[in-house]
């Protein structure tokens, strides 16, 4: 099978695929299938060619999917077949196959999937052997076709069908020559041949190498592990949901400033995986919840931790803590070796949910881990099992494994909102909603809300990252909803987007003295009054600030906060914002000088920042913003400890690197919205300023201890 | 609150506290990442000088972070790529690696892996065959510290005379109070006329191990006696395998224990005769007028219970309530069958959900309940009138240890009488009546 002799032609080929399209659009150059958008133009001619009352179009996606548009009966109907995706850094961040992403009749669905999976057997039928595959012994040769995607497919990779314990791939072997034997726990095993299309790239390769164009380069693959050719075959449409990189370990010369989360308040940094930030606001929300999971013990103590129904979740989610006694409820399977055994987790999830079902709930969760999936149990049949004759039907929601995407997320928001059994909102005058200021525990919201109501807004209900049951009845009936402007809130609440009515605005958030009043005047406005007058902005002012402020501020002059990264990282037009915070413009405006401390790369020197990035960091005045540059070989230690500053930012706690230059670390968690929280912000960066704890001391930490 | 799991730490959980206490072993978790939690139990929560993770610096500690085509495709590639990363790092002694429960599901287990590494890299990678589905922490810290020692250069080597090697000692955490417990039985030991030159683990790199050849007897700790076990009979030393010293009685008796077994009693009664001396008559007031009486509720580590147990009966302190955090039946029998043999009437309990000890905490106040023993993971149990809670065994998250402050040995008895005291001292100060 490795006789590089028999190499097969160029795919697809003409005489062979009953259709070539012209060749300027097949995308087929000097033998090669180079641009996918020009192969999915012929694809697409291909799957008209044998419509069968189907209209059908196809589109090939910048993010690699291949895109089905069915037209039938009236009713449109995706189907996409995902061919796979790197991100900027290489991570693969989503794998995936044939799968209708709307909702739709099972049946149709199924049929849907089974008619594109035909018609790309059809095509790619008699063109052998490309992927010469093999099954069981003895062999049996089947074409990248029906029997591949008719055998397996349906099996393999539609969700909800998968028996992972059938499928699970027990050896694979591949060799130079790129043929590639796999065998399965069941019993298949065939092989694969693999032909990437193009030369070495540093471009992510993957959506240029997916399957639809793997043909007959001479280039080697050798750099290329297999399985990042064939994971999409075989995945599930259960793609990793990491959204934070782990720490890269080659980042260590360099103080990351957006990083990993620091236990305390943590609404504005928090970026855990989206299944994470789902729990966090289902169990952070003030709302009787029950959690039932079909879930080992290292699953059900990592669930737990993020439920906070643990003093490990309260050590690191205080907020959560006040809520958590009166409003949760958490039962597991507790699946041990046994278990693996009976397979009965299923029942055993059905009947702890008819233990709560009964219970005044608002919102059932039933969660499944990764070895009730292996074993093919979900959720949905066992909360589908304890419904049947139950005498009511909390709101529900399944999560089947802990590794899913947004989709989790997204459906989960969506299911909240629809607790409101408001068909159309009736606005109401003075009704806000604020999205993504925080949780009950952050202490400018609660000033916030103060400020708003000395203005004449009193009626406002928040949401994001937590919400509360009972404020979802108002959302669709608020005037408008004003939500903070960082990504990831942004991101969160574009799920709910629609139930959130017309007026969305999205203003610059609260932070600082100016940024606060101009933030008061534009939500004053979206709901449709004036801005905020002048007289009850200085009264809000005096009432705010301590008889010291001036003192204080008047101490500010001549110290100077630090910021230390490469000159790529401040060249990026956001840098200088931090989750939705002005950080330059709000460290300036209480006085502060800034220091941009460049860290050059380990071989060069560094890059110059430009002018243009200097003015949006606010270097426009004199001596507001400084450059350190290092110098070719200085270590980053030794950098920070020829720099002024005291207090540097970072986003790790306690960030060693600093603390051993005599540095202090802070990071967004410190800082806080609202004029309360600028005053608050003001005696904070002063004190660590003059802080004389890292200076004395800080060298003494041993450096041995960091890496044992 | 209806938290229906088992308080008992996990299988991984004490798998992670071995590589926490080890601190140039790292250690790599074939899973998925959702067990975050791990680290931040047995590292950064659980002590203040973890070096599992340090921030800004890369972590010896990391998952493979398998999603589901790494489970049907195997995870080979992601766990060398992750060990390689690792040693590019952090550099680390050995490594550990494991796997989570959805790969012990499949199977995989990593042992050419690891041979294969192993000689790549040219440091030990030890191979831990996973038992998170029916393990618990116990377990995990047990059988991580047996594979280590099998896979670590230790060889039988000519005998320095009078030294001992410790396999099993429970080092929770680099903290003052396990630091204290090391020094107290290098100070023991001592005293009869035996040098400690290794104890596994100890917060001392993966190097320090290889010591155990040259030791002329091995001493082993419940936590690690199937490594201990194992060692003995490859270096074909004689092993004294012994309970935890806590307490007055049970440090003498564990005293009298080595010494027998090292031919050195009447140094032992000597030194007994010491420490009682000077310990005594610190204790000899305050176990009348503040113990004599007082019921305890305890929920912990099984091995700590064999000998926590009858020290405090000791001083008239009764347990009325125990739960052993542990998954097995058969260590509940093992403590059941000690407490018998010390003459302690209390039925332990094990596996306990906070509902579960709740009730029975609920029930034990009814009846008079004057303080309560355990980790952290367990005072969440306590609802309304809440007792002194003393956090010992792992995790402790609320109380560390920046101080000298042993529990085991003649001034761990001390320490504890020390706390104990002041905890009800204080808790009668701030609720006059509520307790005698």
């Amino acid at each position: 099978m490795n006789d590089q002799n028999q190499r097969p032609p160029v795919l697809p080929q003409g005489s062979q695929t009953g259709g070539v399209p012209p060749s300027s659009d097949s995308g087929q150059v000097d033998g090669r299938w180079h641009a996918p958008h020009k192969f999915s133009s012929w694809l697409a001619a291909q799957m008209q060619d044998q419509g069968a009352g189907l209209s059908v179009r196809v589109d090939f996606r910048p993010d690699g999917i291949l895109a089905f548009s069915y037209q039938w009966k009236k009713a449109k109907v995706p189907v996409f077949l995902v061919v796979g995706r790197r991100g900027s850094k290489g991570e693969v961040t989503r794998f995936g196959t044939l799968f209708a992403p709307l909702p739709c009749a099972p049946e149709v669905e199924k049929r849907l999937l089974h008619h594109t999976a035909t018609r790309l057997d059809q095509i790619f039928r008699g063109t052998p052997p490309t992927w010469l595959s093999r099954r069981s012994s003895p062999s049996l040769v089947v074409g990248w076709g029906p029997s591949f995607l008719q055998d397996y497919c349906s099996d393999l990779l539609v969700p909800g069908v998968t028996h992972w314990g059938s499928t699970l791939l027990q050896d694979a072997q591949f060799d130079e020559d790129r043929s590639l034997l796999l065998s399965f726990r069941g019993d298949a095993s065939f092989d694969l041949r693999l032909y990437p299309s193009c030369e070495k790239t540093n471009k992510p390769w993957v959506g240029q190498y997916g399957p639809l164009v793997l043909v007959a380069p001479d280039s080697s693959i050798a750099a290329h592990p297999f399985v990042s050719y064939v994971s999409f075959v075989f995945s599930l449409l259960i793609p990793s949901g990491a959204t934070l990189l782990p720490y890269d370990s080659s980042q260590q010369d360099w103080i990351p400033l957006m990083g990993d989360t620091r236990g305390e308040d943590t609404f504005l940094v928090g970026h855990f995986r989206t299944s994470e930030e789902l729990y966090k606001a289902i169990f952070a929300a003030k709302a009787k919840i029950a959690v039932v999971g079909n879930l080992d013990r290292e699953c059900s103590s990592a669930l737990r931790w993020l439920a906070g129904a643990t003093e490990d979740a309260i050590m690191d989610f205080w907020h959560i803590h006040t809520s958590r006694e009166a409003y949760m409820s958490f039962r597991t399977t507790d699946i041990s070796d046994t278990d693996v055994v009976t397979i009965d987790g299923e029942a055993r999830t059905t009947e702890l949910i008819r233990q709560v079902i009964d219970s005044p709930l608002d919102l059932l969760v039933v969660q499944g881990g990764c070895p009730s999936a292996l074993m093919g149990e979900t959720g949905g049949r066992s909360l589908d099992a304890a419904l049947e004759g139950a005498q009511r039907t909390p709101h529900s929601f399944t999560v089947d494994v802990c590794l899913g995407e947004n989709t989790d997320y997204r459906r989960f928001w969506d299911m909240l909102v629809q607790m409101d059994p408001a068909e159309e909102p009736l606005t109401v005058a003075d009704r806000l909603n604020l999205v993504g200021f925080g949780h009950r525990q952050t202490p400018a919201l609660s000033e916030l809300l103060r400020l708003l109501g000395e203005a004449g807004l009193s009626d406002i209900h928040t949401f994001l990252p937590t919400f509360e049951a009972a404020s979802i009845p108002g959302t669709r009936s608020a005037r408008a909803t004003v939500v903070y402007p960082s990504p990831h809130v942004v991101d969160a609440f574009s799920m709910a987007r629609r139930h959130f009515g017309q007026a969305v605005v999205f203003p610059d958030a609260p932070w600082g003295i100016q940024g606060t009043r101009q933030w008061l005047d534009q939500v004053l406005r979206s709901m449709g009054r004036d801005g905020l007058p002048d007289h009850l902005w200085q009264a809000m002012v005096a009432a705010r600030t301590p008889s010291q402020w001036a003192e204080w501020r008047g101490a500010t002059a001549g110290l100077r906060v630090g910021f230390a990264a490469s000159a790529h990282y401040f060249m990026q037009p956001d840098s200088h914002l931090r989750h939705g915070l002005p950080i330059a413009q709000v460290i300036q405006e209480l006085g502060f000088g800034i220091d941009l401390v460049v860290v050059p790369p380990t071989d060069t020197q560094p890059r110059r920042i430009p002018k243009t990035t200097l003015e949006r960091w606010g270097g426009s005045s004199p001596g507001a913003v400084r450059v350190v540059y290092g110098k070719h070989g200085e270590t980053l230690h030794e950098l920070l400890q020829r720099c002024e500053p005291v207090a540097f930012y970072s986003e790790w706690v306690g960030d060693q690197r600093l603390l051993m230059a005599g540095k202090e670390p802070f990071s967004v968690a410190d800082l806080h919205m609202g004029l309360e929280g600028t005053v608050r912000n003001l005696r904070f960066l002063l004190q660590l300023s003059t802080l004389p704890f890292a200076q004395r001391y800080g060298r003494l930490a041993p450096s041995e201890v960091l890496h044992g | 609150m209806a938290d229906l799991m088992s308080t008992t730490a996990t299988f991984l959980d004490g798998v992670t506290l071995l590589a926490n206490g080890i601190p140039d072993l790292a250690l790599v978790i074939d899973s998925p990442d959702c067990g975050d939690d791990k680290v931040a139990k047995a590292g950064i929560r659980s002590d203040l000088f973890t070096t599992l993770n340090q921030p800004g610096f890369p972590s010896r500690q990391q998952f493979t972070w398998l999603t589901f085509p790494d489970l049907a495709l195997g995870s080979q590639a992601k766990v060398l790529e992750t060990i390689r990363s690792i040693d590019a790092s952090v550099h680390p002694g050995a490594f550990l690696l494991t796997a989570g429960s959805p790969v012990q599901l499949t199977g995989e287990y990593h042992g050419l892996s690891a041979s294969r590494l192993s000689e790549e890299l040219r440091k030990p990678v030890v191979p831990l065959l996973s038992g998170s589905l029916s393990g618990d922490y116990l377990d995990g810290f047990g059988n991580a510290l047996a594979a280590l020692l099998e896979h670590l250069p230790i060889e039988p080597l000519p005998v320095v005379p009078a030294t001992v090697g410790i396999v099993g000692f429970p080092f929770e955490r680099g903290e003052e109070d396990h630091l204290g417990n090391l020094r107290e039985l290098d100070r023991l030991l001592s005293g009869i006329g035996l040098q400690v030159t290794v104890v596994a683990p100890s917060g001392r790199n993966v190097d320090h191990l290889a010591g155990l050849s040259t030791v002329e007897f091995l001493l082993g700790f419940p936590h690690g006696a199937q490594a201990a076990t194992a060692l003995a009979q490859r270096l074909g030393r004689p092993l004294i395998q012994t309970e935890l010293p806590i307490g007055l009685e049970g440090t003498a008796r564990w005293l009298r224990e080595v010494a027998q077994a090292t031919g050195r009693d009447q140094e032992a009664e000597a030194l007994i005769g010491c420490e009682l001396a000077r310990c005594v008559p610190a204790l000899r007031r305050v176990v009348r007028t503040m113990f004599l009486g007082r019921r305890v509720a305890m929920t912990i580590d099984p091995y700590i219970a064999r000998s926590l147990v009858p020290a405090l009966a000791e001083w008239g302190v009764q347990t009325v309530s125990l739960n052993l955090r542990t998954r097995h039946l058969t260590r509940l029998h093992e403590v059941s069958d000690r407490l018998k043999q010390a003459q302690v009437d209390v039925v332990p309990t094990h596996d306990m959900t906070l509902p579960g000890l709740a009730l029975q905490w609920k029930h034990c106040l009814g009846e008079g309940l004057d303080l309560i023993i355990g980790t952290t993971m367990e005072r969440i149990a306590q609802e309304g009138d809440r007792r002194p809670y003393l956090e010992l065994g792992f995790p402790c998250y609320v109380r560390h240890a920046l101080f000298d402050s042993p529990w085991m040995g003649f001034r761990g008895a001390l320490w504890l009488a020390d706390r104990l005291y002041n905890l009800l001292s204080d808790y009668r100060y701030d609720h006059p009546g509520s307790i005698p």
